[in-house]
């Protein structure tokens, strides 16, 4: 074997090893390979590097397919009640948004105050807001899942 | 999920034109044969399962969303692994952009990106393999891993890391040779 048809073999190595070659490709690679020390060593470094591929979560294919059955929303192309997980940067962010949603309503309830007269008199009652969890914004997100806190972080340009 | 065995062996093309008529179990089969290149290539960038894996997802919401603008001049793997590519570099970008704007101590930043070349010697063979791919450079990672774990040749690599089909083929060599540089005593 020459130099030259080393080099033809060790380009097919990768295909040899995930045995992806025809048949007579896949003969002629082994019958040189066995023969042939530094191609046989190749071959080994290689099925070493092949042996660290990391492998697809078992539950991701019925994962996407889950978001793909009809979950597109046509309009925004985001997906809606897919399966996600709060991690990394996430649960700060989302805590960030809690936070500036909150104190938006805190202003919006501000600027909607009539001017107040003497305690007790009765625009002062009505317009009061009567409930702290209504101020702090909690009834705007009390009820979104963790898929919907994410969906809406993205469409917030997160 | 049960798939219709009579889709078990059309081409990719087939599938493709499946979809476009509207056939899901068509976009099923085709997220069954690609969805483990897919998430190993945003892995390779990411360098983190659970990112790689929403990456993954958001891909072929993305590859299917825009199946119409799919012209087949490229194989619809290379294609959705190109997409895969970009969704991952762009969720990456943001990821630093925000550890960028949290973290202003630049020892901690410097930590993440030190040689890891000593650390590796006492970790497993299989941790130590991916540590050190890990630590290559991100055209000759994605051009060794997609090479070797997943067979693709020099021209679709090319187009996902978005070089020539010899830029690929230097990366990939340049790669091999780091590897066993930082692998083999």
């Amino acid at each position: 074997m020459t130099k030259i048809e080393c080099a033809d073999v060790k380009d097919r190595l990768p295909e040899s090893i995930r045995r992806g070659l025809e048949d007579g490709d896949r003969e002629a690679v082994a019958a040189h390979v066995s023969s042939c020390a530094p191609c046989a060593e190749e071959v080994a470094f290689l099925e070493r590097i092949r042996a660290a591929a990391v492998s697809p979560p078992p539950s991701l294919s019925s994962d996407i397919k889950a978001a793909l059955a009809g979950k597109i929303d046509s309009e925004a192309g985001v997906v809606r009640g897919r399966s996600r997980r709060l991690v990394g940067w996430r649960l700060p962010a989302a805590a960030s948004v809690v936070l500036a949603l909150g104190t938006s309503v805190i202003w919006q309830r501000s600027q909607a105050l009539p001017d107040v007269g003497p305690l007790g008199q009765e625009p002062f009652a009505v317009v009061w807001p009567s409930d702290d969890a209504d101020v702090a914004g909690v009834p705007m997100l009390a009820d979104l899942s963790d898929d919907d806190l994410a969906l809406l972080l993205e469409e917030l340009g997160g | 999920m049960v798939e219709d065995s009579s889709l078990a062996s059309p081409t990719d093309e087939e599938l493709v034109d499946r979809v476009r008529k509207g056939d899901d179990r068509a976009m099923n089969v085709l997220v069954d044969r690609h969805h483990g290149v897919v998430f190993r290539t945003c892995a390779t960038i990411l360098r983190d399962e659970d990112l790689a894996a929403d990456a993954s997802q958001n891909s072929f919401l993305k590859a299917f969303k825009a199946i119409d603008r799919f012209r087949g001049d490229a194989a619809f793997r290379t294609w959705s692994l190109a997409i895969a590519s970009n969704e991952a570099r762009g969720l990456l970008r943001r990821i630093k952009q925000r550890r960028e704007d949290a973290l202003e101590d630049a020892d901690v930043v410097g930590a993440e990106e030190k040689d890891i070349s000593a650390e590796v010697i006492h970790r497993s063979e299989v941790e130590r393999v991916r540590a050190v791919l890990a630590d290559l450079p991100e055209k000759q990672k994605l051009s060794v891993s997609l090479r070797i774990f997943d067979g693709l040749s020099f021209r679709e690599i090319g187009v996902i890391i978005d070089s020539t089909e010899g830029a690929a083929r230097v990366n990939y060599h340049h790669g091999i040779r780091r590897l066993r540089e930082l692998l083999e005593p």
